[in-house]
């Protein structure tokens, strides 16, 4: 069909950097920084992504906002590793229940 | 055949030899290696059919930190207490294959499960530091030369354990490569449904090459335990050690026996080897090396070290013809 594949490829990763950038750029305004901030957000963020459904915006929103809630609030009830305890276990019991994203049918 | 004999008693000479000439601090690289390598070929007897585990640190972690946590409050021997480490294990490794492997979460979401099992067991460690230390790291009771603690203050001991497990790592590895369920992991590893309609119980295959290699990942993390004498939930679990594992059995070559035990032997004497090399005038710079090296690595040799090694052996040293 006369698709540059590695050209598509190219921009597309380049504009997945650019946004990735662009969001530690706006995290920065609350958080503060240090070699290893990438560490803590890397395997979230995927998971976030999956959660939501690879390529599924909508569903990534509200997958970015349960976990988040999820986080939050057991950062305030119990402590900060605990929170994270929750929110992986969520993780793992929504890939069994839906392993498509959480809006799929 | 003979050959081959004189060339196995000769290298069971050098290794027998090695205690007695190697300085203590190339001992203990070599332990590490031969414990590492343990480690890592319990992930590829998994790894090498598809199942790619991220989490494989959440076993090694349970393994090291269970014997230890029962020695210290309990006094409970490690000849019990590596036991219910490695049955702690593989009950986690059943709790999360079974489910994984009956609704056919595979692939990337199969990694993704497993790392998010990595991070609990390690988040869990540091979030009961009352019990574990938390991230400050654990150090079991130390009571000098025991054969019921199973410390050994001379690196010799820890030497021939190491070596046994390894040799045992292998044997292992033979043994799911020669034995029945072989072809039919190969046959899920390339297509499941296929598998099954040939009348392979996916299920079961599956779960037995999962329930061995966590098996053995937490004996391996539970002798390192008890070697180094010292348990950080950062070290022995958690997305570090994972990544760790998955990375150095590739660039050695997961498809092959040696392949891990390379990946160990390369990693950790090039982690070493750079650290000295640039002391304190760089720090950061030799992992930032080894992260370039171990990138360079993974895309130019996907078949890993030993994989390249074999593939160049068959094909007399020249490159394949397009």
């Amino acid at each position: 069909m006369g698709v540059d594949q590695r050209h598509i490829y190219l921009v597309t990763s380049a504009i997945g950097g650019a946004l990735g950038g662009l969001a530690a750029c706006l995290l920065i305004l609350q958080y503060d920084v240090h070699p290893f901030i990438g560490n803590t957000f890397g395997p979230l963020i995927f998971m976030i992504c999956v959660l939501g459904g690879l390529g599924d915006m909508i569903g990534g929103f509200v997958a970015a906002f349960l976990m988040s809630q999820i986080i939050a609030i057991g950062g305030y009830y119990f402590s900060t590793e605990l929170s994270y305890v929750f929110a992986f276990t969520f993780f793992i019991v929504l890939m069994f229940v839906r392993p498509h994203g959480v809006l799929s049918r | 055949m003979t050959a081959r004999h004189a060339m196995l008693a000769i290298l069971l000479a050098a290794l027998a030899a090695v205690p007695q000439v190697v300085p203590p601090y190339f001992m203990h690289l070599l332990i590490q290696i031969l414990l590492w390598g343990f480690v890592y070929t319990s992930w590829s007897i998994m790894g090498r059919f598809g199942f790619v585990s991220l989490g494989h640190g959440a076993f090694m972690g349970v393994g090291a930190y269970v014997p230890a946590l029962l020695w210290n409050y309990f006094g409970v021997t490690p000849w019990i207490g590596i036991p219910l480490g490695i049955s702690l294990a593989v009950v986690l490794a059943l709790v999360i294959g079974y489910p994984c492997f009956r609704l056919k979460v595979v692939g990337h979401y199969f990694a993704l499960v497993t790392l998010a099992l990595g991070q609990v067991v390690m988040l869990s460690i540091v979030a009961a530091r009352d019990v574990t230390g938390g991230s400050l790291g654990f150090t079991p009771k130390a009571v000098g030369y025991s054969w019921f603690a199973l410390q050994f203050p001379q690196k010799v001991y820890f030497y021939v354990i190491a070596l046994a497990l390894w040799f045992g790592g292998l044997a292992v590895w033979y043994w799911v490569d020669r034995g029945i369920g072989r072809e039919a992991l190969d046959a899920i590893s390339e297509d499941e449904e296929a598998a099954a309609t040939i009348g392979i119980n996916v299920i079961r295959e599956k779960l037995r090459v999962t329930v061995i290699s966590a098996a053995l990942t937490a004996l391996g993390g539970a002798i390192y335990g008890q070697y180094m004498m010292y348990l950080n939930p950062e070290t022995v679990s958690g997305i570090a050690v994972s990544l760790q594992i998955v990375f150095a059995a590739i660039v050695g070559g997961t498809y092959t026996a040696l392949g891990p035990t390379v990946g160990a032997l390369l990693t950790i004497s090039l982690n070493e080897g750079l650290r000295v090399a640039f002391g304190t005038n760089f720090i950061g710079a030799a992992n930032t090396v080894y992260g370039v090296l171990l990138v360079l690595f993974i895309i130019f040799m996907p078949r890993g070290i030993v994989g390249m090694i074999e593939d160049a052996t068959k094909r007399g040293w020249r490159s394949k013809p397009l």
